[in-house]
């Protein structure tokens, strides 16, 4: 094993770890929110299932975004930063995307 | 929206993400047909709604590849930047592109996959990468079900992001994972073991996906209401097919999705001609 593996690998399989947390309970609080907005849809209370919905697919969204800011953390505090720039353009393309969804509201 | 509906939308987007996820795809190749073709419902709306779904079925897998080493962080970050800008263009262009040329593309990607189907995935020698170059700095390794430590390293990484630039288009063109780009990419070109780049383009997916999605979201143009099924599908889908299908996914699983792959680019075809097809017509 090279040696750039050796120090590397430990901590980003700790990293790895915690976004596999992420990833599990976020899409049981999605999974949560739109059981509960069909709920809410059969019950008549569209209001609520609008904003349930809403959430749902906006913590969908927003998970893969916080894996990207929780990468960003960890390549700063490891002072990587080769790959702290790389994420930052990555977390700005994903930003103009949603901007241009904004822009064409 | 009427319950038979809601039922056949959320049991379509079970098994379209199920088979997806026992073979290492995300699903939307079928969620954007059965939307556009059995709900009738048009493209730039299934392809809104698609793209939640493959989110979800992305977040939902990812844990237990996340969980066994096999996703290269460090590797999926750096063709990130391909895929969102590919994604952020592929946003620019919704509106410019007609929907018959989408409908053609998509009998492409249909065409190509299950070309890719029948000829399966087998893994390739690794090629030499100069001693200096900054792919050494995504050599990775994992542990194989039988304990052995796989090192591997990352091959023609400029050719690798080239594929995934284009496969970023798509997927906020079509609404789909776009493992048609993905898969050759990481296989072929940059010579990654097959465990290792579905891993790698299963957790890639999600951000692709999640610029165009927020976009999408944001423009006030995702039909929540239809989302529903569609996400709970493909979020139940994605359980299913990594705890059950995937003991099945062998060669008899690959024949089925080629048929089924095959059957679609039919109708997408038709209306790519603008022959309007449906289920209903």
């Amino acid at each position: 094993m090279s040696k750039i593996e050796g120090d590397e690998i430990a901590p980003d399989r700790v990293l790895a770890g915690r976004i596999a947390v992420l990833m599990a309970y976020g899409t049981n609080l999605a999974t949560a929110l739109l059981v509960g907005a069909v709920i809410a849809l059969i019950f008549g209370l569209g209001p609520l299932a609008t904003v349930l919905l809403t959430g749902g697919c906006a913590t969908l969204v927003l998970l893969p975004f916080i894996r990207l800011l929780m990468m960003f953390s960890h390549f700063r505090h490891r002072g990587e930063n080769r790959f702290l720039i790389i994420t930052v353009l990555v977390i700005t393309m994903v930003l103009a995307g949603a901007a241009l969804g904004l822009l064409r509201r | 929206m009427a319950v038979s509906l809601f039922i056949t939308l959320f049991v379509g987007a079970l098994v379209a993400s199920a088979l997806g996820s026992a073979l290492g795809m995300a699903g939307g190749i079928f969620i954007v047909p059965l939307l556009t073709l059995g709900a009738d419902i048009p493209f730039p709306t299934a392809v809104a709604v698609s793209l939640i779904a493959v989110i979800a079925s992305s977040c939902s897998s990812a844990p237990r590849f996340l969980s066994a080493g096999l996703t290269n962080l460090r590797l999926a970050v750096v063709l990130e930047v391909a895929t969102t800008f590919g994604a952020l263009v592929g946003v620019a262009m919704v509106g410019l592109v007609a929907d018959e040329v989408l409908y053609g593309i998509f009998t492409g990607v249909l065409l190509v996959s299950a070309a890719q189907m029948l000829h399966g995935r087998k893994p390739r020698e690794p090629l030499p990468v100069p001693a200096h170059a900054f792919s050494h700095q995504l050599d990775s390794s994992f542990i194989d079900l039988d304990g052995e430590n796989v090192d591997y390293q990352v091959s023609r990484l400029p050719m690798g992001v080239s594929f995934m630039f284009l496969a970023g288009v798509l997927s906020a063109l079509l609404g789909i994972g776009s493992g048609v780009l993905k898969i050759p990419a990481m296989d072929a070109a940059m010579r990654l073991p097959i465990k290792a780049s579905s891993a790698t383009a299963n957790l890639m997916i999600g951000v692709t996906a999640s610029g165009a999605a927020a976009a999408y979201l944001l423009g006030g143009n995702i039909d929540l209401i239809l989302a529903a099924p569609i996400v709970l599908g493909s979020l139940s889908g994605a359980v299913l097919g990594a705890r059950i299908l995937v003991r099945m996914a062998g060669s008899g699983l690959r024949i089925i999705f080629t048929v089924v792959l095959l059957s679609l680019a039919v109708p997408m075809a038709a209306n790519a001609l603008g022959l309007g097809w449906t289920m209903g017509s």
